[in-house]
């Protein structure tokens, strides 16, 4: 069984402009120990899909779908019962972490607090159990700084200590949203690797969302294609980076800067990405698709599932079984 | 010990910025009031010359003016506001602080009760305005403050006056009784309703922006019920804004208050400042200007140290 179930998840913002469609009928599952990268442009509902899965959206959003954790329905379910879950079995941690600690209190303060509310901890078993996971990171002198107030740290010691206070209870998923944007390049490769050694570690299942391609390719096992509110692509990490079917993810691909050949100017997708106000009919990405035709100007979208969890959502027809499309050459093996 | 030291030398950091502003206002008012034409004793009645004269020696007020101002100064650091020129044989510091209940004692008693409405009240009525947002409660709050900051004591005391004790006679028009419940309630009424408005509003604001911010999403995500995300993670930021509020509105309390005894003809430092300045008695209204000025600084500098304990980040 999938840690995690995600069916027809929608997410919609009440505004005074009117209703803004920031998930759109998204579905996914998280297998168990695997880490499911999601990638996709600013503004594709990234976030937002997995706020709706810790149950911390804004309160002018509405989510309905299917959110099921461990077997267990998330959506619609109570804050109390909802607080059984999150900083337990499900943690997250987020991409600023200069601002996501509580200034006013220590790290020890902080940490402590998740084991003494979950694992039922006294306050100095929670105190070493807190130590260890900070050791574990990485923060040097763990025993004297946890008595340290964030502003005391590094933003790239601040996102390890974000990193042990969501992995205190051991949680069966991680979800890491941009957990290395805001820092710079060195931190960023040792909070991926950390990252990477705790995953083997704990043998839990991560979901790591990113722009950055990279990271994808050196992180994960699946990945998701996210565009306008909607899941473009899903496939294996192979399938993603060496076969992309959707001219989307084809695109986000060619726009990798190179290591060998230094590249002066990224290759972009022009244009913009739909207004989640007043979402096209057909597929949300015609406007900037140069393999754009009539039918993909109106009416549902065509699913093709390739199997083995790989699909994409694109009119333009891929025959993988049988080896012969325009996309891809050889090598191709499904089924 | 290390927080101890740090302590220290952040209240002397205060401290060496406190004492020269004392004496920036010191020196200020003093050229104000000795800056008016005339001396203390032209009065209508015109003295004789030699009356004149001997009083102007009497007062040191034939001694030139920088003088004058030092040894104001001296008086001053024996705690001393010198003599009355309209009560004769009293001194200033015997009208502000008589043995009797009148001058420093009302006002501070009148605005101290007002505090302890204001402040509370004020944080409390903010939270839940801002916890529940956009309820009636919540306009509410915002209603009053409008309301209350735009309409100021001189015109709602009377008002008061005029409904509860004119009208309906449920309490005394004015007077400090023996400083009973049905004397003051008017009064303390007025005050707090004129300030905690504001502390309820700046609360209600800065608990709605805290609400929102990241670290509350952390604690939220780490499935803390509410309470411990309100109490323990979303206090000490919100009221942070509403302690650095306290320091100008005691001071805004005080000087409230002085107006709020003439309106109700209470015996305290608004009856004497009026009476200075019409009497043309400069040491009275000096002192209650210095005292009233020291008694905000000193008020300040309480919340500085609130402030030390409220915020890790200014111990550094
Ligand atoms: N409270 C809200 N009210 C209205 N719209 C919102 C709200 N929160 C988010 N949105 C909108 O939802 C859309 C999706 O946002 P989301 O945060 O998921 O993007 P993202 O893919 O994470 O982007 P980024 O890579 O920049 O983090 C955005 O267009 C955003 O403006
Ligand atoms: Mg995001």
């Amino acid at each position: 069984m999938p840690i995690l179930e995600v069916k027809n998840l929608n997410v919609s913002f009440k505004t005074i402009d009117g209703v803004v469609q920031a998930v759109n009928n998204v579905s996914f599952n998280v297998e168990h120990g695997e880490v499911l990268g999601i990638v996709g442009e600013s503004g594709s509902g990234k976030s937002q899909s997995v706020l709706a899965i810790m149950g911390l959206l804004a309160s002018n959003a509405t989510v309905t779908g299917s959110i099921k954790f461990l077997g267990q329905e998330l959506v619609g379910v109570n804050t109390k019962a909802l607080n059984k879950v999150r900083g337990n079995k499900l943690s997250i941690i987020f991409q600023d972490p200069m601002t996501s600690l509580n200034p006013y209190l220590t790290i020890k303060s902080q940490m402590t607090e998740v084991l003494m509310l979950h694992k039922g901890m006294s306050k100095h078993d929670a105190v070493i159990e807190s130590i260890r996971m900070l050791d574990f990171v990485g923060i040097p002198e763990a025993k004297e700084r946890i008595g340290l107030y964030p502003h005391e740290f590094s933003g790239g010691m601040r996102q390890r200590v974000m990193i042990a206070m969501a992995l205190l209870c051991r949680p069966e998923l991680l979800i890491a949203d941009e957990p290395t944007t805001a820092l710079d390049v060195t931190v960023q490769a040792q909070i991926l690797k950390i990252l990477r050694d705790l995953q083997t570690e704990f043998k839990m299942s991560i979901i790591l969302i990113t722009h950055d391609m990279g990271v994808v390719a050196n992180a994960c096992d699946r990945v998701n294609v996210m565009y306008a509110g909607q899941l473009m692509e899903s496939g294996s990490l192979d399938n993603i980076f060496y076969e992309p079917q959707h001219p989307y993810t084809q695109a986000l691909l060619a726009s990798i800067p190179s290591l060998e050949h230094e590249v002066e100017r990224l290759a972009t997708i022009p244009g913009e990405p739909p207004n989640l106000l007043a979402l096209p009919d057909g597929c949300v990405f015609q406007g900037r698709c140069h393999k754009v035709h009539q039918e993909c100007k109106g009416g549902d979208v065509v699913v093709q599932d390739f199997g083995a969890g790989r699909f994409m959502k694109c009119n333009l027809m891929q025959n993988l079984t049988n080896g012969i499309n325009q996309g891809i050459t050889s090598n191709v093996v499904v089924n | 010990m290390d927080e101890y030291r740090q302590m220290m030398k952040f209240l002397i950091r205060r401290l060496l910025v406190a004492i020269p502003t004392m004496f920036c206002i010191v020196l200020l008012v003093f050229s104000l009031v000795h800056a008016t034409p005339g001396n203390p004793f032209q009065g209508e009645k015109a003295l004789s010359p030699e009356v004149m004269k001997q009083l102007l020696h009497q007062y040191r007020l034939d001694l030139p003016v920088w003088q004058q101002f030092y040894l104001y100064i001296v008086d001053l650091l024996h705690g001393n506001f010198g003599p009355s020129y309209k009560f004769i044989g009293q001194s200033i510091n015997g009208l502000i602080f008589p043995d009797y209940m009148g001058g420093f004692w009302v006002t501070m008693r009148l605005a101290i009760y007002a505090m302890i409405f204001t402040v509370p009240l004020g944080i409390l009525f903010g939270c839940y305005a801002g916890l529940y947002r956009n309820t009636w409660f919540d306009r509410l709050v915002v209603m009053l403050n409008m309301f209350f900051s735009a309409v100021p004591t001189i015109v709602t005391g009377p008002l008061a006056v005029f409904l509860f004790a004119v009208i309906l006679h449920l309490l005394p028009a004015s007077g400090w009784g023996d400083g009973d419940f049905k004397h003051l309630f008017l009064p303390v009424t007025i005050l707090t309703l004129a300030y905690m408005p504001t502390v309820a509003f700046v609360t209600r604001g800065s608990i709605i922006d805290v609400l929102n911010s990241n670290f509350i999403r952390t604690a939220r995500a780490k499935g803390l019920p509410t309470r411990a995300i309100i109490f323990k993670h979303a206090i000490r930021p919100t009221l942070i804004p509403v302690v650095s509020l306290l320091g100008p509105m005691f001071a805004g309390v005080l000087v409230g208050a002085i107006v709020t005894e003439q309106v109700f003809a209470l015996p305290g430092l608004g009856i004497l400042t009026t009476n200075g300045a019409t009497n043309r008695d400069y040491n009275l209204v000096l002192g209650i200007t210095i005292f009233g000025s020291f008694l905000t600084i000193a008020f300040n500098f309480f919340v500085d140290i609130l402030y030390f304990f409220l915020d890790p980040k200014i111990k550094q």
